[in-house]
C-alpha cells in the first residue's frame, strides 16, 4: 500500500468539512439558548416562601440559611434568606424539595466572581438587579410543572452583589423569555 | 527538569540524583537523569505528576505521583445524607458523571432493597451509554491531540457537544449531571429528547467513519502507536487492570457481560477485544466500543418507546434510612470496573463510602508499559490509560 494514502484520506475529510456550515457561534456576541430546566442561577420569590427550611435541609453543602421568626399567629415568617453561592454545587436539590416552588433556577450562568464575599447573596435586601433585565425566563421546576404550580413572576434573581457593570445586550431581547443575557459578574 | 526540592519527596531517587547533579561519572555510577513531568504540563491529563528516570532518551523508570486533586470525597460523604452524596459522585470521574451516579445509586438501592421502575432503568442505560460514547470521544480527541493531531479533536468535540446538549435537556446540567436518584431518575425525558437522540444515533456511524479516516488510518499516527507500550495479559491481570486497557490485552472482561446489572442482559452487543495490547489497540478498542454503545442506545430507545410512559421513581422516603449492613455494586464505567461500597449503620448518613476508581488502578501499570520506551512515546502510552484525576485522587 502506498505510504501516505491514509493521510490523504484524512485530508479529504478536512476538505469536505471546510464547506460545512460552522457549528460554533461567536460567543459573547451570539448566544445559544439553554434547554428549559437548566440549572443555573437562582430566583427567589419571597412572598411565597413559607420558611419551612426544607431547601436548607436538602442542600448538601449548607449553602442556604433560612431565617424565620414565629409571629403572633404562631406561623413562621421569613426574616431573611441567604445563600453562600461559593459552596453551591448547582445540584438543584433545593428547587426539587421546595413545596411552594418559590426557589427556582434560571439560565443565568455568569456567576463568576473574583471575590468570594461577593458570592454571598441576601435575597431580600432589594439590592438585586431587576430580573427582567438579567436573563429572567420562566424558571422551571420540572418536578412541579405537572401540578401547575408555576412561579408567579420573578421577584429576585441571583446576582453577585458586585456592581453589575455590564449593560444588557441588544435591548429588544432583554425581556424575551429564555434568552440569555449579557450580564457579567 | 526539576529542582532538587521538588524531588526530595522521592527517597529512592535521591542518591542517584545527587550523583547526577555532582556530575559524577565515576565507574559504576548510574548515568540516569530525572525528569519531572507535571503536575502542570501541557500533555498531562489533569494535575498528574510523573517522575521519569531517563537514560539518554530511554525511560528507565517512572514514578506516578498522585493526590493533587484529593478532596476527601469518601470522608465528605460520611457527613451527608444518602441522597446528598449523589452530587459528589459527579465530581469524581467528571467526564462520566452519569456512570458515577449509577454506581452509587445501585449500591444504595442494593442496600435498601429498592426496586427501580423499568422506565427509569431504561433511561439509565441510555444515559450511561451516551456517557460512555462521550467519554470515549474525549479520549479519542485528546489522544490524537497528544500525538499532534489537532483536527480529530475538534470533530470529536462536535459530537460530544451534541451529547452534552442531550444531557442538558434531560437534567439541566452538562457536566455535573446529578441525574440519577436513589430509586430512579430525577426527571423524565423531556419532549424532543428522543427525536434529537435518534438523529445523533443515525449520524454517529458516519462520524465514527470520519475519525477512522482522519486518525485511525493515518500512517504517522499508526507508526507512533502500533506496538508501543506493550502490556502483557499476565501483567494486566496481576495489576487488576480493568476496562478497555484489559480488553486491549485480549481478556474478555466487561462487567456488563460478566456480572450483568441494570438491564444489560436484555441488550444485544459485543465486547471488542484487542490482540496486540499496544497503544493502538487501546485507542481502536474505544472506537469499536462507541459503535457497540450506539447499538445499545438504539435498542434501549426502542424498548423505551414500546414501554410507553410510566413511573420514573420508586417510592423512597426523602430521609432514607437503609438497614444496617453493607453493599457493593460495580458497573462498567468508560474507564473500567467502577465499584462503590457503602456501609450503613441504620442512620440517615453513610457510615462508610468507598470508591473503587478504575483509573487509579489502571495507572499503577504505567511503569510497566513505559519502561524501555523513548521519552517521546511516554505521552502516547500514558494517554492510552485514559485517566481522570478527579477519580484517581478522589
Ligand atoms: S443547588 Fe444544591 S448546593 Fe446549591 S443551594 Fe441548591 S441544594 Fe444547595
Ligand atoms: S423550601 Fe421553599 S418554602 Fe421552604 S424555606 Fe425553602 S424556599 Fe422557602
Amino acid at each position: 500500500m502506498a505510504y501516505g494514502r491514509g493521510a490523504l484520506r484524512g485530508l479529504r475529510v478536512t476538505f469536505r468539512n471546510m464547506f460545512r456550515r460552522p457549528i460554533t457561534v461567536r460567543y459573547p456576541f451570539e448566544k445559544l439558548k439553554f434547554a428549559p430546566g437548566f440549572r443555573g442561577g437562582f430566583r427567589f420569590d419571597r412572598d411565597r416562601c413559607i420558611a419551612c427550611s426544607q431547601c436548607a435541609n436538602a442542600c448538601p453543602n449548607n449553602v442556604i440559611t433560612v431565617k424565620a421568626q414565629r409571629g403572633e399567629d404562631k406561623k413562621l415568617h421569613l426574616t431573611g434568606y441567604e445563600m453562600d453561592l461559593q459552596y453551591c454545587l448547582f445540584c438543584g436539590y433545593c428547587v426539587e424539595v421546595c413545596p411552594t416552588n418559590c426557589i427556582t433556577m434560571t439560565d443565568q450562568v455568569a456567576l463568576v466572581a473574583t471575590d468570594r464575599s461577593s458570592l454571598w447573596v441576601e435575597f431580600d435586601k432589594g439590592e438585586l438587579p431587576d430580573p427582567a433585565k438579567h436573563g429572567a425566563h420562566a424558571a422551571v421546576n420540572p418536578l412541579r410543572a405537572a401540578t401547575g404550580a408555576k412561579p408567579q413572576g420573578p421577584v429576585g434573581n441571583v446576582q453577585p452583589v458586585q456592581p453589575p457593570h455590564a449593560a444588557p445586550a441588544a435591548g429588544g431581547q432583554a425581556a424575551q423569555p429564555g434568552h440569555r443575557e449579557g450580564e457579567q459578574a | 527538569m526539576s529542582t532538587r526540592e521538588s524531588l526530595s519527596l522521592e527517597p529512592e531517587l535521591e542518591p542517584r540524583l545527587k550523583l547526577v547533579e555532582a556530575g559524577s561519572h565515576a565507574e559504576g555510577a548510574p548515568r540516569t537523569m530525572i525528569l519531572n513531568m507535571g503536575p502542570q504540563h501541557p500533555s498531562m491529563h489533569g494535575v498528574f505528576r510523573a517522575v521519569v528516570e531517563l537514560d539518554g532518551e530511554t525511560i528507565v523508570n517512572v514514578r506516578p505521583v498522585v493526590g493533587y486533586l484529593h478532596r476527601g470525597v469518601e470522608k465528605l460523604a460520611e457527613a451527608r445524607t444518602w441522597a446528598q452524596v449523589i452530587p459528589y459522585t459527579d465530581r469524581l470521574d467528571y467526564i462520566s458523571a452519569m456512570n458515577n451516579n449509577q454506581a452509587y445509586v445501585m449500591a444504595v438501592e442494593k442496600l435498601a432493597g429498592i426496586e427501580v421502575p423499568e422506565r427509569a432503568e431504561l433511561i439509565r442505560v441510555i444515559m450511561a451509554e451516551l456517557n460512555r460514547i462521550q467519554s470515549h470521544l474525549m479520549f479519542v480527541g485528546s489522544f490524537g491531540l497528544d500525538l499532534g493531531a489537532y483536527t480529530p479533536f475538534l470533530y470529536c468535540f462536535r459530537e460530544r457537544e451534541a451529547i452534552y446538549d442531550l444531557f442538558e435537556m434531560a437534567c439541566g446540567a452538562r457536566l455535573t449531571t446529578s441525574y440519577l436518584r436513589i430509586g430512579g431518575v430525577a426527571r423524565d425525558l423531556p419532549e424532543g429528547f428522543l427525536p434529537k437522540l435518534k438523529e445523533l444515533l443515525k449520524a454517529m456511524p458516519d462520524h465514527i467513519q470520519e475519525y477512522n479516516n482522519v486518525l485511525t488510518g493515518n500512517e504517522i499516527f499508526q507508526a507512533r502507536t502500533k506496538g508501543v507500550g506493550y502490556l502483557s495479559r499476565e501483567t494486566a491481570l496481576a495489576y487488576s487492570i480493568t476496562g478497555p486497557m484489559l480488553r486491549a490485552a485480549g481478556v474478555n472482561y466487561d462487567v456488563r457481560k460478566a456480572d450483568p446489572y441494570s438491564l444489560y442482559s436484555r441488550f444485544d452487543f459485543e465486547v471488542p477485544l484487542g490482540q496486540n495490547s499496544d497503544s493502538f489497540d487501546r485507542y481502536y478498542l474505544r472506537i469499536l466500543e462507541m459503535q457497540q454503545s450506539v447499538r445499545i442506545v438504539e435498542q434501549a430507545v426502542k424498548a423505551l418507546e414500546e414501554l410507553g410512559p410510566g413511573p420514573i421513581q420508586a417510592k423512597v422516603s426523602r430521609l432514607l434510612k437503609p438497614p444496617a449492613g453493607e453493599a457493593y455494586a460495580h458497573i462498567e464505567s468508560p474507564k473500567g470496573d467502577l465499584g462503590c461500597y457503602v456501609v450503613s449503620d441504620g442512620g440517615t448518613k453513610p457510615y462508610r463510602f468507598r470508591w473503587r476508581p478504575p483509573s487509579f488502578i489502571n495507572l499503577q501499570a504505567l511503569p510497566e508499559m513505559v519502561r524501555g520506551w523513548k521519552i517521546a512515546d511516554f505521552i502516547a502510552i500514558f494517554a492510552g490509560v485514559d485517566i481522570v484525576l478527579g477519580e484517581v485522587d478522589r
